[in-house]
């Protein structure tokens, strides 16, 4: 960095001579006072010419005696102007077709969208506070084609996952980069626990204030993310925050307050006609017996009895002995899903004040969200703070800074596969019993959780799973994260064609965690603290060398060169206490067992980067980039550095051809653009250190219990690591080509934006599994190759415009298939999370592979021992089998389902009325596929309603018998089946794979505006007043929550995956804005 | 131009700044700091003992005690695995992978390599005997399997299965030659408390190998050979191989962790049937439902290897066979089932006494008497594979299978696997 800041000062300090001319300046604007960036300005008559900068701005020499200036802009009327006399002028534009004047591209490089020969797309701020979502992440489903935004769980602080045009990396992150205000800020989201358990862990990118946002552009693909190397190949969030103003008044003040309602949309579909039991007998919740395959609940009776700590209303007897029982009463299923779920209540708040004249401005915000969840207890709370700042000074030189304060904290509850799961014990409980033992407050209340001896009250007899609100109560996750960000950005502007700007900022946070099991908790039922810390802090850095100009009257050009910094370390010091001595004390010096950790993670990136660009007569733009990135993940430290080994270069040159400015003008076809990139970018290793095999602490165990920890009776122990580190990694390496078509119809009435894309990634880095008998269970390979293919079609139109009302349309459409091309040699596949999520050699991402049934033509020569054989379910046709008439499972596992979707479509509708607005956003996602595993495992249990609505019938099943010929083997629905190998907890997944297709009113927003009349003599200058609906109605054929969920949470490349999965939420949010 | 030189300068300087700082710059960087790429003896060997017993009286004991009807799994998934549907190739990649060809048996082989390469003799003995240990369970249970290509991590991505009479023979070598090492003085480093099993004494792992020695003679019938290595073997209970577990829960015994953390199995009916059926002195300890006083499933036992109890009826059986004198086969047989007996805590009075009144011993008597004693032991599988004595109904259907199904990883990522039936096909000495 030392060496950085010197050629910083050598460049300050050498600058010297300006030749001196005589000048006109001026700016160029639109209607709206809008500065058009690249406006062309040419001494009439002559060569002399240049362009506007970013802010408009133009300087011209001109020679004497000739004072005609003509500015032309694409999409606009050319004028000429006369400059006799003057040495500062500002023009005005006429408008022809409205282009954005500028957008945002890599390293925050403003550029007219004219120019651009890639996809950029931006949303606005009002598109993100009106959405209602709680993060800005959440804010973007559906505004930009191709950003696809998952929801990982219902509870209050669950995260989100973003992804760009389908996955790049195989193993590694395929989230997109996000960048705030020039720097990168992290976006993880650490797993404390198993991915398919814990609690729905928040992703940093949560921790942005909505309300701080000026504008999101998306960076979809590689050429438009070429000059951020590596980092950027998932694509890139480019968010840009709100600046102070300089204005009539030196400060403006904004005030907000929302808040929401939600409410659990979907449940699962649960019986309610069978009693806990098992071949129709009941079975009393002390047995322990998990199953409800009792009797039927109308033909039982509950006898009024005192002292059955299970139910208060006494034991359960048959009809003949109620018969002859006073005081016995009808049983009647008990509503557990309800008394679970309450209405989750949102707070929202921020204030903001900025001002500012023509050499300084700032803004200071802050806000608080505050969410308590649709389960009891569970609160996400975050507060920001953020200060930005800039400082012209001197007419050369200015600074801009930022420094931003997050706190958030979390009351998290269990979920997905795991003993305290919450969905997990609550969905398995049987309607006979009542897990609030008929308490009003069971939440609160240890008389529902706790029997009379302080044991632990379940339907099954403090065993198997535990109670709703004991989870609540005794097994939460608590955490806090303190998160600093700053950046401060020096920009030198010594002429147009030379301009300096250095950029750092840095990002640090802590995120504590305290996970209590109380003695008694199902997890743990010796009880258990896990204390799980981790630190985090990056620096990135940028020094930037950039100019823009004329060549001669037809050639503008532009060019960056710079270099960029990175620098992360993560820190997590873990402690696990086991064996509580004394219950009512979860705390670590409580514990007789303590074990504990430390791992510390370091990556340092270099790039070293250049840009040109050409603009020809204001048609056709040319642009080409060049990237050399240094990665330190590929460093081997076992072998002397060797810089070549880990440096790779990657070029792109993007193109954009407007068209239409060669076409007469005309009314019909007012813009068009063809525009055409080829990208190259490549990929360290996905996490520190792979370069080396090393010994971990030895822990044996099975997956099925705890398993061993070390230190054991006074020794520790090491094992050779089962990961084999591979030394000779080189880079991944992607081929993007994309083309594109920008069309504007009738003035500005109609736009349609197509984009194919086609990207080819090799040499991808994967852990490949081995077969055990290599000595390992995976290895590091430079083996994978994937494949995307895409389009993404954007329509914005306006359909009605009249005086007082407009009807504004923009159509998102998102068409990816993102293709497995191969593995590894004689590698077919490799596991993601979720227990069944894998990438299959030639199979589209993330494939769902698990248990078939056997076909007719299973194992014959066209089987490939993947995908799932065309032929007939074969039926067990063995009489002495128990499972004599059922379907055979396959031996193998195959692809029974893809959870990635055929397409996706987003109607973003803004209809406008005087002050009024609504707005609603219709989202459509069409195919996709899920395992519902709840389902899978319920119908086992005998409270799936697919268990029970059939329950006792006798069929014979699709399908043929060994003889070839078709079955006619009667087999009965009951216990005997839902719990066999084909069904519920069997082998077979097949069974048990849904669609995930949707319809859904993502967002509907009605809107006034306050006119500032309304409030004239007050200190009031205007605001809105809000009502939005989130989620408040979707159709999908998914028979279980809300198919927008993922159980492996949003870091893990396993989607597709509902086990006990947290439901998801519908919101009503009420708010205001005011601005002073 | 003053300003083209300004502009070509600091180009060039933005890129001299790029190569020249780039070494300090990732120097150390990708060094692991959290893990060693190196450790000695001492720290292999604790590890490599717990996994071997953890596994052993886990995964292998689970599996095989449903084959052997020592246990019945009754809810959820090992439900579907007592009907034998679920014994399946998916539930088998833990016991080969993790715990046995990626977990001990890598290990070994460090150790083994390791310690010749230091003229550690102990440790390189110690490592041979509990290969062979590991070996033989393989082919015990999954017969043919990667031996001679094994280990070879991406060099070998698909090792060849050898031949299961070879890797017994394999087996014979280590175990002479753990035999060997064990009975020398001690070189270079030596073992001691981190020896979890025997404390580093040559002595006692002799012993040890010599019983592993007549085991691995019985399963192939050679009776008098097992004979002999048995004389050579354990002495009395303090002998015999086990891995001690603890109390504390992630320190605790595989069963009591499974009866803890996942329930679902109970005592077997041909068990409980035999004990009830028999007037047995253990009958009172093995209740038909798995609580913390059942002498299996306590969080601090010592999970057998190879008991004492294993090595007296070893010696019963084969002199049996050998058509000794039947008044020798009686005190050896005598002598097995109170060694059984006293095993779970029955003193040694009543253990006599129970013993005296069984009688004069025949196959079926060894062999019944045998099956009681090794209560969730892997081996049990062995001694009814070798004489399917005591009789056993199959779960369901017409068989119960012969040996475990390879695993569902090797399966898929090697394509030397070779397709089994695991209701037809049969270890190598299971004829």
């Amino acid at each position: 960095m030392k060496k950085l800041s010197l050629v910083l000062s050598i460049i300050l300090f050498c600058v010297g001579g300006i030749i001196a001319q005589r000048t006109v300046t001026g700016v160029v604007n639109d209607a709206s006072s809008s500065p058009l960036i690249g406006a062309s300005i040419l001494v009439k008559g002559t060569a002399t010419g240049t362009i506007t900068d970013v802010d408009g701005n133009f300087s011209i020499s001109i020679p004497d005696g000739n004072n005609m200036l003509v500015v032309s802009y694409t999409g606009f009327e050319t004028q000429e102007v006369d400059a006799t006399g003057l040495s500062t002028i500002e023009i005005v534009m006429a408008e022809g077709v409205v282009l954005k004047t500028a957008v945002v591209t890599a390293l925050g490089i403003k550029r007219e969208e004219k120019a651009v020969g890639y996809a950029v797309q931006e949303v606005g701020d009002e598109a993100i506070t009106r959405s209602g979502a709680t993060s800005a992440l959440g804010a973007l489903r559906g505004k930009a084609a191709g950003v696809t935004v998952t929801q990982s769980s219902g509870a209050a602080g669950g995260g989100q996952r973003i992804i760009i045009r389908g996955q790049t990396s195989l193993s590694g992150n395929n989230q997109a980069l996000l960048v705030v205000d020039g720097v990168r800020i992290n976006n993880s989201s650490f797993q404390t626990e198993s991915n398919v358990a814990g609690v729905a862990n928040s992703n940093r990118g949560m921790d942005i204030n909505p309300d701080d946002i000026a504008s999101v552009n998306v960076l979809k693909g590689a050429a438009a993310t070429a000059l951020y190397g590596v980092d950027g190949a998932n694509g890139v969030i480019i968010i840009t925050t709100k600046k102070g103003a300089s204005g009539d008044k030196r400060f403006n003040a904004s005030a907000g307050y929302s808040v929401a309602f939600d409410r659990v949309s979907n449940l699962p579909q649960l019986q309610n006609q069978y009693a806990q039991g098992g071949g129709g007998a009941y079975r009393n919740p002390a047995t322990g017996y998990p199953l409800s395959f009792g009797p039927a609940i109308d033909t039982i009776f509950w006898d009024g009895t005192d002292g059955n700590p299970y139910d208060k209303n006494g034991n359960v007897i048959g009809a003949t002995e109620a018969a002859n029982t006073p005081g016995a009463i009808p049983v009647s299923a008990y509503d557990n899903l309800g008394n679970v779920f309450q209405t989750g209540i949102t707070n929202q708040a921020n204030f903001s004040i900025d001002g500012g004249d023509e050499d300084a401005n700032f803004r200071f915000s802050m806000s608080n969200l505050n969410q308590e969840g649709v389960i009891p207890k569970n609160t996400y709370e975050r507060t920001t703070f953020r200060l930005g700042s800039g400082l012209k000074l001197t007419d050369k030189l200015n600074v801009q800074a930022s420094a931003s304060y997050v706190k958030s904290e979390g009351y998290r509850i269990q979920q997905g596969s795991n003993t305290s799961g919450l969905l997990l014990g609550l969905l398995r409980t049987s309607p006979t019993f009542d897990n609030t033992n008929g308490i009003d407050d069971p939440a609160n209340d240890p008389a529902s959780y706790t029997m009379p001896d302080g044991s632990q009250r379940n339907y099954r007899g403090g065993g198997g799973y535990d109670n709703p609100f004991w989870i609540i109560n005794n097994a939460p996750r608590i955490d806090e994260t303190n998160r600093f960000m700053g950046n401060l950005s020096i920009n030198y502007a010594l002429d147009q064609w030379f301009n300096v700007n250095a950029t750092v900022g840095t990002d640090v946070y802590s995120d504590r965690r305290i996970q209590n099991f109380e003695i008694g908790s199902r997890t743990a039922p010796a009880g258990r603290v896990q204390e799980d810390d981790f630190f985090f802090r990056n620096f990135d850095g940028y020094f930037n060398v950039n100019g823009r100009g004329s060549l001669s009257d037809k050639i503008n050009m532009g060019y960056l060169a710079g270099v960029n910094l990175y620098d992360e370390k993560l820190e997590n010091f873990y402690t696990t206490g086991n064996g509580l001595a004394f219950p009512g004390f979860v705390n670590i010096s409580n514990a007789s067992e303590v074990s504990s950790g430390k791992g510390l993670f370091r990556q340092r990136n270099m790039g070293i980067y250049a840009q040109v660009d050409f603009a020809f007569d204001d048609f056709l733009f040319l642009a080409a980039t060049a990237r050399q990135d240094y990665v330190s993940s590929l460093v081997n430290p076992d072998v002397e550095f060797d810089a070549s080994s880990i440096g790779f270069i990657y070029p792109s040159v993007n193109l954009g051809f407007v068209f239409s400015e060669l076409m007469p003008k005309s009314d019909f076809l007012t813009f068009g653009k063809l525009r055409a990139s080829y990208a190259e970018v490549g990929g360290g290793a996905p996490s520190a250190y792979g370069t080396s095999t090393v010994f971990t602490q030895a822990a044996p165990g099975d997956g099925w219990v705890d398993g061993i920890t070390f230190p054991f009776a006074g020794t520790t122990s090491f094992t050779k690591d089962n990961t084999l580190g591979n030394p000779n990694l080189v880079p991944e390496r992607s081929i993007t080509t994309e083309v594109g078509l920008d069309l504007r119809f009738f003035g500005n009435r109609l736009g349609l934006d197509a984009t194919y894309y086609n990207r080819k990634s090799i040499d991808m880095i994967l852990p490949v599994a081995l077969p055990g008998s290599t000595g390992y269970t995976s290895a590091l390979l430079n083996a994978g190759e994937l494949s995307s293919k895409g389009y993404e079609i954007i329509l914005t139109t306006t359909p009605i415009e009249r005086d007082n009302f407009s009807w504004d349309l923009l159509v998102n459409f998102d068409k990816n298939v993102t293709l497995v091309e191969r593995l590894a040699e004689g590698i077919e596949s490799q596991y993601l999370g979720g227990f069944i999520s894998y990438n299959i050699a030639g199979q589209p991402f993330g494939v769902i592979y698990g248990g078939a049934y056997q076909r007719d033509n299973t194992g014959d020569a066209n089987d490939d021992g993947l995908t799932l054989p065309d032929g007939n379910i074969v039926i067990n046709d063995d009489p002495s089998s128990p499972e004599y008439g059922y379907q055979v499972p396959d031996a193998s596992l195959r692809v029974v389902g893809n959870p990635n979707p055929d397409f996706t479509v987003g109607f973003n509708n803004t209809l406008t009325y005087k002050d009024l607005k609504l707005s609603f956003l219709i989202d459509w996602k069409q195919g996709g596929e899920m395992w519902n595993g709840t389902q899978w495992a319920l119908t086992y249990f005998g409270m799936s309603q697919v268990s029970a609505e059939n329950r006792g019938d006798v069929v014979v099943f699709d399908g043929v018998l060994s003889d070839g010929s078709p079955n006619n083997i009667p087999a009965t629905l009951d216990q005997s089946y839902y719990t066999s190998s084909v069904s519920g907890f069997g082998s077979v997944d097949e069974g048990f794979v849904q669609s995930t297709s949707w319809v859904r009113l993502r967002e509907i927003s009605l809107s006034y505006d306050l006119n500032p009349k309304m409030f004239s003599g007050n200190f009031i200058e205007g605001g809105s007043v809000f009502v939005t609906g989130r989620n408040l109605w979707f159709w999908t054929p998914y028979e279980g929550v809300d198919p927008e969920t993922s159980l492996t949470g949003s870091s893990n490349n396993g989607q597709g995956v509902d086990y006990f999965n947290m439901p998801g939420t519908r919101s009503v949010i009420a708010g205001v804005n005011l601005k002073f | 131009m003053l300003k083209n030189k300004i502009y070509t300068f600091a180009l060039a300087l933005i890129v001299l700044v790029g190569f020249s700082s780039c070494e300090s710059y990732f120097e150390g960087i990708n060094e692991n700091p959290n893990d060693p790429t190196d450790v000695s003896q001492d720290v292999l060997l604790p590890g490599i003992e717990v996994n071997l017993g953890f596994t052993y009286g886990g995964d292998f004991s689970r599996y095989a005690s449903i084959l052997t009807q020592h246990a019945k799994g009754e809810t959820r998934q090992w439900a579907s695995i007592n009907n034998y549907s679920s014994f399946l190739p998916v539930n088998f990649n833990t016991p080969w992978s993790f715990s046995m060809y990626a977990g001990v048996l890598n290990d070994l082989k460090i150790l083994k390599e390791k310690s010749a390469e230091d003229g550690s003799n102990y440790y390189e003995g110690i490592a041979s005997i509990l290969e062979a240990y590991s070996w033989m369970l393989m082919v015990d249970f999954f017969n043919d399997v990667p031996f001679s290509e094994a280990f070879q991590g991406t060099d070998i991505i698909q090792p060849t299965y050898d031949d299961a009479a070879s890797v017994y023979a394999g087996v014979s070598t280590l175990l002479a030659a753990g035999i060997t090492k064990m009975s020398e003085e001690a070189t270079g480093r030596t073992p001691g408390a981190d020896d979890l099993m025997y404390g580093g004494d040559g002595a006692s792992w002799v012993k040890f190998a010599h019983g592993l020695t007549a085991r691995m003679h019985l399963h192939q019938k050679n009776y008098s050979s097992a004979l002999t290595s048995i004389g050579s073997s354990f002495e009395s209970a303090a002998d015999e191989a086990s891995v001690q577990f603890l109390a504390g829960s992630t320190t605790a015994a595989p069963w009591f962790q499974f009866n803890r953390d996942r329930g679902d199995i109970q005592v077997g009916d041909a068990m409980a049937a035999l004990l009830s059926a028999n007037a047995d002195p253990r009958e009172s300890l093995f209740t038909p439902t798995f609580d913390g006083s059942h002498p299996i499933f306590i969080d601090g036992r010592a999970v057998p290897l190879m008991s004492y109890a294993e090595a007296e009826f070893i010696r019963a059986e084969c002199l049996l066979q050998t058509s000794a004198d039947q008044g020798d086969v009686d005190a050896a047989f005598a002598s097995a089932v109170a060694a059984g007996c006293e095993k779970y805590g029955v003193d040694a009075t009543a253990a006599s006494d129970y013993a005296a009144g069984l009688g004069s011993a025949d196959l079926n008597a060894i062999m019944t008497q045998k099956y009681m004693s090794m209560y969730m032991e892997p081996e049990a599988f062995n001694d009814y594979r070798r004489h399917e004595l005591p009789a056993l109904t199959p779960n369901a259907g017409s068989a119960i299978p012969n040996r475990f199904p390879y695993p569902e990883e090797e399966i898929l990522y090697n394509t030397n696997t070779p397709a089994v039936d695991i209701f037809t096909d049969k270890v190598f000495w299971d004829n």
